[in-house]
């Protein structure tokens, strides 16, 4: 809403405007606080030795230049020799196919003697290339996508099934099985574990198959809970007209009430493909075969016990997780336009 | 198709012998079949599993041989177990993360609701620490808290604030509240989004009016916003506590696995982690799942029942 | 616009082509285990009874994928020794072995050898699972005497070993800054041998500089432990009537110094929740003058910061007062019903023959159980610039006269983490050393008692 200033414009833009970089300050503060330690991270990621940012009785180093850029072996040779260029058909095995270049001295000549020069570091893509050579990172990439992708599926089609009699019909048992449900989320999982391998591996097979990653969780009581809540928040009259019509109960759920919580089930899509991401223990305990493994069990291999030093674990943090940013970036608008209309009941 | 008349009298006559009439017999078996692949997916993969631990706290059992019944003992040990109350005094003083959050979101939220340029980067950045994994979290606040020059003391020490580094991780006093500092990191972008839906929901002309009122921002938040979040407040209030009191990736990661110095960071998941898999007394540690459970239970409908209790005043 | 980046972002990741790997040239070359004769596989078969169409599995620690390679090789050159098994092998992240190993067991389906660190063995022994190496090797003592005998027995239960020594950290040694060393004025001959000194010598540091002599790594319980101390200062561990005997006023007297070094600010606070890799870390950004420190872990300061490790010695480390010395051990296990036993122990043994194990110590820092490996020139080679090849001649020694004093407990998970409170409890200052000791001591003997 947009208002024309009137009699005294200077002083109220001012005021407008001092208002606004107030926010920005509040805003800035709790982004640093959200956002630092992941930065840090993302400056980790391209250090070239030293993971140490801040050093004893000397300037932190938080401001990077170009330095070491290029990919494939040899960097450790083109640390050596200044300089590393060997096409993939010239390469044989003590020099193997790469290209680094050093663009570290063009800067470190522009800042010498500037008041900046304490505060910068070069950087690297040493530790990038290392992760994606060391772990498959496309593939554990695809995998946890597919994954992720048919738990969302299952999950929205068993809670909006399971949801809508427990919010609208009356039937016996209702109140019991409620409680029952709820009761699970309150339950500390990590115990449940123990029985469900014994019966995922002996009973089912679920060893090393993308099914036995998904089927135990494609349901959730919380995304029952959830839209148990939305579906509450449609008016009774509604159902009550269409059933005085003929309809069956499938009919009014798929026709009707599907439409109306589609807001309700982009939450629930969203919840479950972050927490389906993210998860870690299931998918270690049942996957041995290496090409299916997801993203975390793969990057946890980076903190092994003779190497993965803090830099290359820095880089698999930052290819883990900014797709996962950038995904947020752009569907938030719709995420929370969901959200809305579930969180409305 | 039977009108309306004739099923009442039908349902009054079929009540009236006890039993369901057709209809709610009909309703059942559709209510019934809604639920049944969900009930499927839960009883083989949740409900089950919830029995045995069950069982399994009346044996002794070790993962490695068969359980063998022991009735009641591991109760009994239970109620004179000292750390086991201890831990439980500590869940709950992890709760107090609940309310901070709560009232740190909804002020996000309605920060990130004005239409300021940039806004929606802001909020990208507000929900990093909800999409970071938990190997991340663990080597990033590792560095944060770190003495002498992890983030944290780095940054004070450069800026001359401080002389002696904080003993976030190595101070048992210390350790439970920046365990729990982590915790309200991690939960303000994902339940800022939720503040910020229901923001979104509100009308604008509530505000017109207030303002034409002459009440100020301050005032038209306290008796605008406030009253309309409430059922995300109530919604965010139980699953975030309930959340809280289960709290155990963060302490896990951030004391490496000990519990903390002089078992400062112990709550009652984090002890029955350490008795299961630790010393592998799972029947101990289904025990204490039972009991806490339970207190759980009681705490969250009570919880509930105050929350949507003040709704309907 | 967004949504077409990330698509573009989406797809880039899924249609890039993994990197080949680098090739390793050098030794591997003239290395017999890289380039067998066939001469070389007949005299590496010297298990009997082997089970025709025998499948194994066969788990490692956190070894991948820097040795992929290597262990690769040895799957290919088993195979060639015995042509009628087959070999599965899976690495895992060393933090969640523990973990698989046990749900393995509970569903019944564990692997048939598996590299577990001997701090594990423990309860799946006490459960009956695993195989008993003193009597699967009784009928081959000339393979049994090929092992370091402190390799051998470094966790036993009941007397008897449950697993076959694969690598070992010769972990007692001390590596050094020489810069820093010559920043303050001191020579190696002024570094520390025994714990006394190395009180002295931390308050010099401290008292000439703004650095930390050293940190050590008291973080969670694998790491520098109370029982070791204590043992390795000949406290006994037992009394004469079978109780627990380790409070003694000289025990006390071990504990106070570790108490004072945290309370005199002579390490690090840190140092209490550290463990080996953070050490590590500060080691390699020159914070502190020496480290506690098994060679191989040099490597990390290696990749941490070449700087520091281009300035880096390599001294005899700190031992108590028994003079003796431990070995970091990696082990091999079998189930005691691994389907194909004769395979099982066949594999176990291959991976632990001399050629394999000389041939492992030239990938990296580490050093063979098997004595016989030290027979390979390999181990009399210093490289200039390289201070862990300064250990190699030094390692046979080591290796033969290495004591294994630890022992394990029934409950040992629970009296470990009853050590630990009583370590920490005297380093915070809640207890005095000789009160959380016979604390320790009452809990440790009601423990062992449940346990029968």
């Amino acid at each position: 809403m947009i208002r024309r200033p009137t009699s005294k414009p200077l002083s109220f833009r001012a005021k407008r405007w001092l208002e606004n970089s107030g926010w920005y300050t509040v805003m800035i503060a709790f982004a640093l606080i959200t956002a630092l330690p992941f930065f840090w991270a993302g400056l980790m990621s391209v250090r070239e030795n030293s993971a140490s940012i801040f050093r004893k009785n000397k300037p932190p180093q938080i401001v990077p230049y170009p330095g070491w850029i290029g990919w494939g072996e040899g960097y450790k040779i083109a640390l050596k020799e200044g300089g590393y260029d060997v096409d993939s058909n010239e390469a044989t095995k003590d020099r193997p196919a790469g290209h680094w270049e050093n663009y570290g001295p063009r800067y470190e000549k522009k800042l010498q003697g500037t008041w900046l020069e304490p505060y910068t570091f070069p950087v690297t893509t040493q530790n990038y290339y290392k992760v994606w050579n060391d772990i498959n990172i496309p593939r554990y990439f695809a995998n946890s996508l597919v994954v992720s992708l048919a738990a969302v599926f299952l999950n929205v089609i068993t809670c909006s099934l399971a949801a809508y009699p427990l919010a609208k019909l009356h039937f016996r048992g209702r109140n019991l099985l409620f409680s029952l449900l709820l009761s699970t989320l309150v339950f500390p999982p990590q115990l449940l574990f123990i029985p469900l391998y014994v019966m995922a591996v002996k009973v089912f097979a679920f060893e090393n198959t993308f099914h036995g990653l998904v089927l135990p969780f494609a349901t959730s009581a919380l995304g029952i809970f959830l839209l148990r809540q939305i579906y509450q928040s449609i008016p009774d009259e509604l159902l009550e007209a269409a059933r005085l019509d003929g309809a069956s109960e499938f009919g009014i759920w798929r026709r009707i009430l599907l439409p109306l919580i589609r807001p309700g089930v982009a939450t629930l899509a969203i919840i479950v493909f972050v927490d389906s991401w993210n998860a870690f223990l299931w998918p270690l305990l049942m996957l041995s075969d290496r090409d299916m493994f997801t993203l975390p069990v793969g990057l946890a291999f980076l903190r092994g016990f003779f190497s993965g030093d803090l830099r290359t674990v820095a880089a698999g943090i930052m290819i883990a997780t900014i797709p996962m940013i950038l995904f947020f970036l752009a569907f938030q608008k719709q995420f929370i336009r969901g959200l809305s209309g579930a969180v409305k009941g | 198709m039977v009108t309306s008349t004739e099923s009442v009298t039908q349902n009054s006559t079929a009540r009236r012998r006890g039993g369901m009439s057709a209809m709610e017999r009909r309703r059942t078996i559709t209510a019934y079949v809604f639920l049944a692949p969900a009930f499927a997916i839960l009883i083989l993969f949740l409900f089950i599993p919830l029995v045995q631990v069950v069982y399994y706290s009346f044996t002794d059992y070790d993962m490695l041989r068969s359980p063998h019944w022991v009735g009641l003992e591991n109760y009994q040990n239970l109620m004179h177990d000292d750390l086991f109350w201890t831990s439980l005094k500590r869940s709950f003083i992890y709760l107090s993360v609940t309310p901070v959050l709560i009232v740190l979101s909804i002020a996000l939220a309605i920060i990130v609701n004005r239409p300021l340029r940039g806004v929606n980067v802001f909020r990208a950045l507000y929900y990093i620490p909800v999409v970071i994994s938990a190997v991340a979290i663990g080597m990033i606040f590792n560095f944060v808290f770190a003495e002498p020059a992890g983030l944290i003391n780095g940054l004070l020490r450069q800026l001359g604030l401080i002389d002696t580094p904080i003993h976030f991780l190595t101070d048992p006093d210390y350790v439970l509240p920046s365990i729990m500092a982590v915790t309200i990191w991690r939960g303000l972008g994902y339940y800022m989004v939720m503040f910020l839906a229901g923001l979104q929901a509100i009308p604008e002309e509530l505000y017109e009016a207030a303002a034409i009122d002459g009440a100020n921002k301050l005032q038209q938040h306290l008796h605008i916003t406030v009253p309309q979040l409430r059922p995300v407040i109530t919604f965010v209030a139980v699953i975030s506590s309930i959340s809280a009191l289960r709290a155990f990736d963060e302490i896990f990661i951030l004391t490496d696995g000990s519990g903390g110095l002089l078992d400062s960071g112990v709550t009652t998941m984090f002890y029955l982690y350490r008795q299961a898999f630790r010393f592998l007394n799972i029947g101990y540690a289904a025990s204490i799942a039972v009991v806490f459970t339970i207190i759980t239970m009681i705490f969250s409908l009570i919880n509930l029942r105050l929350l949507e209790g003040r709704a309907d005043d | 616009m967004k949504r077409l980046v990330i698509t573009l972002v989406v797809v880039a990741m899924l249609v890039l082509s993994a990197m080949p790997s680098f090739a390793q040239g050098g030794h591997r070359d003239t290395d017999p285990f890289w380039n067998p004769t066939p001469e070389l596989i007949e005299s590496w078969r010297v298990i009997d009874g082997v089970e025709e169409g025998a499948e194994l599995t066969f788990w490692t620690m956190s070894l991948s994928p820097t040795f992929d390679e290597y262990i690769q090789k040895i799957v290919e050159n088993f195979e060639l020794t015995y042509p009628e098994v087959n070999v599965t092998w899976e690495d895992q992240p060393w933090d969640a072995l523990q973990d698989k190993t046990r749900n393995a067991f509970a569903a019944g389906d564990p692997p048939d050898v598996i590299n577990l660190s001997p701090a594990w063995i423990g309860e799946f022994a006490e459960a009956g699972l695993l195989m008993d190496m003193d009597e699967a090797l009784a009928a081959y003592p000339e393979i049994r005497e090929q092992y370091s005998d402190g390799a051998w027995t470094t966790q036993t239960y009941e007397g008897v070993s449950y697993q076959i020594p694969w690598y070992l950290g010769l972990s007692n040694f001390l590596g050094y800054n020489k810069a820093l060393l010559e920043e303050l004025g001191l020579t190696p001959e002024d570094l520390p041998t025994t714990w006394p000194e190395l009180y002295e010598f931390s308050k010099l540091v401290r008292e000439n500089s703004d650095y930390y002599a050293t940190s050590l790594n008291f973080g969670s319980g694998i790491e520098l432990n109370l029982l070791p101390y204590l043992l390795y200062d000949d406290v006994p561990v037992y009394n004469e009537d079978g109780t627990v005997g380790l409070n003694t006023p000289e025990a006390a007297e071990a504990l106070q110094l570790w108490v004072n070094l945290v309370e005199e600010d002579l390490i690090p606070r840190e140092s209490l929740t550290d463990d080996h890799r953070q050490m590590v870390d500060r080691f390699s950004q020159g914070e502190t003058v020496i480290i506690r420190i098994a060679p191989h872990m040099l490597r990390l300061v290696e990749e941490n910061n070449p700087e520091v490790y281009a300035n880096v010695g390599v001294a005899p480390g700190i031992v108590g007062t028994s003079g003796a010395n431990g070995v970091d051990v990696q082990s091999l296990v079998i189930p005691k019903d691994a389907e194909y036993p004769n395979a099982a122990l066949a594999l176990a043994v291959f991976v632990t023959n001399p050629e394999a194990q000389a041939a492992f110590s030239k990938e990296v820092g580490i050093f063979p159980s098997n004595l016989l490996s030290y027979e390979d020139p390999f181990f009399q080679t210093v490289e200039e610039g390289n201070p862990i090849s300064s250990i190699r001649p030094l390692a046979y020694d080591y290796v033969v006269n290495a004591e294994n004093r630890v022992v394990s407990f029934p409950n040992d998970a629970e009296v470990q983490q009853a050590i630990v409170d009583a370590q920490n409890a005297a380093l915070l200052g809640e207890k005095t050393p000789q009160e959380a000791l016979d604390d320790l001591v009452a809990q440790m003997n009601e423990l062992i008692a449940a346990a029968e």
